[in-house]
């Protein structure tokens, strides 16, 4: 008689179901597992033996074992499927009266004695089954509070192979702990940083707030000390929250990842991250040997991917942004696999002037050739600036005491995540009928349809696109950032201010060129 | 004096290596030609060196371009004056006639914004009152005089520390052609092939001091390159005249010293034409556009006008408006030409 059994593995960013099939043949005695088990799966052969006949069960010693682990085309990893292994073969030999295992996973790790043991990254695992609709699983007992965070799901915990047995046949009952969405999902309390301790600034603070309002991507440029990493560190502090689905996707992406939270249960802040400049190209993409892990661009999926010192970063790493900036994934292609990670994020570049830090300042002289300038300039290659919406230059603070005491207020992360909350509820809105949900994404007729310009507006564009030099592509940028400006002020036709003051963010670098 | 001249690798040699003996070895020259001094062996020689003036006399042909000699009536009289005159001079376009008032405009290639504005305008105010600017053609001040210079339809010469086909390979290709477009020309005293070696550029200031009446200098850190040249101008005897500049900025530390020491200050770029006599004529732009603007656009206007270079930061304190306001008028004033933004400073065009 063949049995069924379901479990899971894991698969690129998500994970996917397995039916464990078991058949007893006479023959010479022996386990086979096919289906392209690899070496820790194969080797768990010895491990049910074991764990079946310590159990006080029956082993059918003198019998051929054959498990397959359908679909076999795909490629297995990981200690999990022991228990799934053991299961099936139990149920082959002493029958099955429950009809359960139909939407029934099986998770978990067997010793020899027959305990289930913990399994490492079991949350990407299930959240996987949540996403393909199966609602019940049995894990082991110590993975339970990693996982209960996720809703809709029954989980019953087992201690003992000899327990996960008479479960599924029915002999006992197993209280189900079913998954609930945490309550405390955002904790203001915790932010070490703000942004009222950037001083003056203010417009800086604008163009953030209208980066993150949007999912604009942002490249900063100014010499050293100017507050550039200052700004883009506090940011932060004023990522609107996640929803419930998107604290799933992003926690799963670090299981994957193998971070595992110290507490169990779900990462609740937008991910940022700032790799440094000498971040090679499989850590910033993905890679590594077997399935490939996911890299930086796909760690700050739904949040922020900071870097400084731009240009000092790798040829090659900055090339391969273009495809994640473009698509929102990227596809990593290896002999063992080819998988897709999403890659959704909200690039912030930091970039000095020239590479000694000072060109074009009256403070300091600037010390390189104009063959470095040109080449620094160069670094930052016509596609990757293409891809960025809102460009800022920022002068230096201006030394001595006398430019240090200004009235103005600094503005505070509060007040600027509260506009920016509502700028991005009022986009929620709008595009609630599309596929996308920011400004940033508008493109082709979607861009005609939300942008429309009044007389006025219209009139500011052209005359600003002409006399300033902005290309077809900077005329479409322009239109995206003046959606966002507008939503943030509260407008719901883009208006000639919203127009003016995006056309201070475009893209001038050509305008700087010497003679 | 020599009418017919056709240029061979000797003559090539003689004036590259006279360098500060050429008044002692003109008379030889004269007597026994440039072979006769090659092989009199008064100066050092090297075989290899001939070699190359050779691929020189080669490029020269090929290039279609021009030379003239100390002797010729239309070598730069000026230059003539000077300590150690190159014997030839390579050029492509036309040379200034005798009759024209030569005014170098130098200033350093790091210029910032400030810099490269003056140079512009000191170029565009000599141009337009019908001087010819001489510079470097380098990037920075020496560019933007030649561009001033240009927009205002005028003549202007660069000088190279090159040979002067190398330039067509370098960066200002764009500028090269609009100089030669522009009626004016490109020289150099050093043969056609050679390239830019550092110590070239001294050599080269020389010459831009000493074929022009007056050095207008824009910018210069102390010890600079720039600062060598005004010092070269004084030793032949001509006017220097330094833009002043903000007493923190370290480009300007040079132009200032310099006024110290007694060179003419200038205290607006237009006032070079009336050192020299000519018809001063200020750049359109500023004049004619102002008119336009609404009472919060000439507030901007002011505010910018006043400090020269101001960055958005000053702007808002300055006029009490929010960052934002002052953006959107900033893009008006930028689509009227009026104001630029640059490096995160505002300044007029």
């Amino acid at each position: 008689m063949v049995t069924y059994i379901k479990s899971c593995v894991l698969s690129g960013s998500g994970s996917d179901i397995i039916s464990v099939e078991c058949d007893l043949f006479f023959g010479l005695p022996g386990i086979s597992i096919v289906g392209l088990p690899d070496a820790s799966v194969r080797e768990s052969k010895e491990r049910l033996r074991a764990a079946i006949l310590n159990s006080g069960l029956d082993y059918p010693v003198n019998k051929r074992i054959i498990i397959n682990l359908s679909p076999a085309s795909t490629k297995k990893e990981g200690t999990h499927l022991d228990l799934a292994m053991a299961l099936s073969i139990m149920t082959c030999t002493e029958g099955l009266v429950s009809t359960e295992t139909e939407e029934m996973a099986v998770i978990g790790e067997l010793s020899l004695d027959g305990t289930v043991g913990r399994v490492s990254g079991i949350l990407p695992l299930c959240i996987g089954l949540r996403q393909q609709g199966i609602k019940k699983a049995i894990v082991p007992v110590d993975n339970v509070k990693d996982i209960s965070v996720i809703e809709g799901m029954e989980f019953y915990p087992v201690t003992t192979l000899m327990e996960a047995f008479r479960f599924l046949r029915g002999e006992c009952a197993i209280d189900a702990v079913v998954g609930k969405r945490p309550e405390l999902l955002y904790d203001n309390e915790d932010f070490v940083d703000d942004y009222s301790e950037v001083k003056g600034r203010n417009e800086a603070k604008r163009v953030l707030e209208i980066a993150v309002s949007g999912f604009h991507h942002l490249l900063f440029s100014g010499p050293p000390g100017c507050g550039k990493s200052m700004m883009a560190k506090r940011i932060y502090t004023i990522l609107p929250q996640m929803t419930y689905e998107e604290m799933l996707e992003v926690t799963k992406l670090y299981s994957l990842y193998g971070y595992e939270q110290d507490k169990g249960g779900l990462i609740y802040r937008r991910p940022f991250r700032a790799p440094s400049s000498n971040t090679s190209i499989a850590a910033m993409v993905g890679g590594g040997s077997g399935v490939p892990r996911p890299g930086e661009i796909t760690l700050s999926h739904l949040g922020v991917l900071f870097m400084d010192e731009m240009p000092e970063f790798r040829r090659d790493v900055l090339e391969s942004l273009r495809q994640p900036l473009e698509d929102e994934k990227i596809t990593i292609s290896r002999a063992g696999a080819k998988i897709t990670y999403p890659a959704k994020f909200m690039l912030i570049g930091a970039k000095n002037p020239c590479p000694c830090g000072y060109h074009g300042s009256d403070q300091k002289l600037c010390q390189c050739t104009p063959v470095q300038l040109r080449s620094y300039r160069d670094r930052l290659s016509g596609p990757i600036l293409d891809r960025f919406d809102l460009f800022l230059d920022i002068a230096a603070h201006n030394n001595g005491p006398a430019f240090e005491a200004t009235d103005e207020k600094d503005i505070t992360s509060a007040e600027m995540r509260a506009r920016i909350e509502a700028a991005r509820l009022v986009q929620k809105e709008r595009y609630k009928e599309e596929e996308f949900c920011y400004n940033s994404q508008l493109k082709g007729a979607s861009l005609k349809k939300y942008c429309s310009l009044g007389k006025e507006a219209a009139e500011i564009f052209k005359a600003g696109c002409d006399s300033l030099r902005v290309s077809r592509r900077g005329g479409d940028k322009l239109l995206r950032v003046a959606r966002t400006i507008a939503d943030l002020d509260g407008f719901e036709s883009i208006e000639a201010g919203h127009i003016a003051e995006a056309l201070q963010y475009r893209r001038r670098d050509e305008e700087n060129v010497d003679y | 004096m020599k009418k017919m001249w056709t240029i061979d690798e000797y003559e090539v040699w003689f004036s590259e290596s006279a360098g500060n003996k050429i008044r002692e070895l003109l008379p030889l020259y004269y007597k026994v030609g440039a072979k006769g001094v090659f092989d009199s062996g008064v100066i050092r020689r090297n075989k290899k060196n001939l070699e190359l003036y050779r691929k020189s006399v080669e490029i020269f042909n090929k290039e279609e371009l021009s030379a003239v000699t100390y002797d010729d009536d239309a070598y730069p009289e000026l230059l003539k004056e000077i300590f150690d005159p190159p014997y030839i001079l390579y050029y492509k376009g036309s040379l200034p006639s005798n009759d024209d008032c030569c005014c170098a405009v130098v200033g350093a290639r790091k210029a910032t914004s400030y810099g490269k504005d003056m140079a512009f305008r000191t170029g565009y105010a000599l141009g337009s009152g019908g001087a010819v600017v001489v510079s470097g053609m380098a990037v920075g001040a020496d560019s933007c005089a030649h561009t001033g210079c240009l927009e205002a339809g005028g003549r202007t010469a660069a000088v190279l520390g090159t040979g002067v086909d190398a330039s067509a390979k370098v960066t200002s290709r764009k500028l090269f052609d609009r100089i030669l477009e522009g009626g004016g020309c490109v020289m150099s005293e050093f043969a056609p092939g050679i390239p830019g070696l550092s110590h070239n550029y001294p050599r080269r200031n020389r010459i831009i001091s000493g074929m022009c009446r007056a050095v207008v200098v824009t910018e210069a850190a102390k010890r600079s390159g720039t600062s060598i040249t005004a010092g070269l101008a004084l030793e032949q005897g001509r006017d220097v005249y330094a833009i002043p500049g903000n007493i923190n900025s370290v480009m300007s530390e040079g132009t200032n010293l310099l006024i110290k020491d007694g060179a003419i200050p200038l205290l607006s770029c237009e006032s070079i034409c009336e050192e020299l006599g000519l018809a001063a004529s200020k750049m359109e732009k500023t004049g004619s556009d102002i008119g336009g603007l609404g009472p919060a656009e000439t507030e901007i206007y002011n505010a910018v006008r006043k400090s020269g270079s101001i960055s958005i930061g000053e702007l808002c304190s300055e006029t009490g408006k929010t960052h934002t306001e002052v953006n959107c008028i900033l893009t008006i004033l930028e689509i009227k030409g009026i104001v630029s933004r640059k490096m995160g400073k505002l300044m007029l065009r």
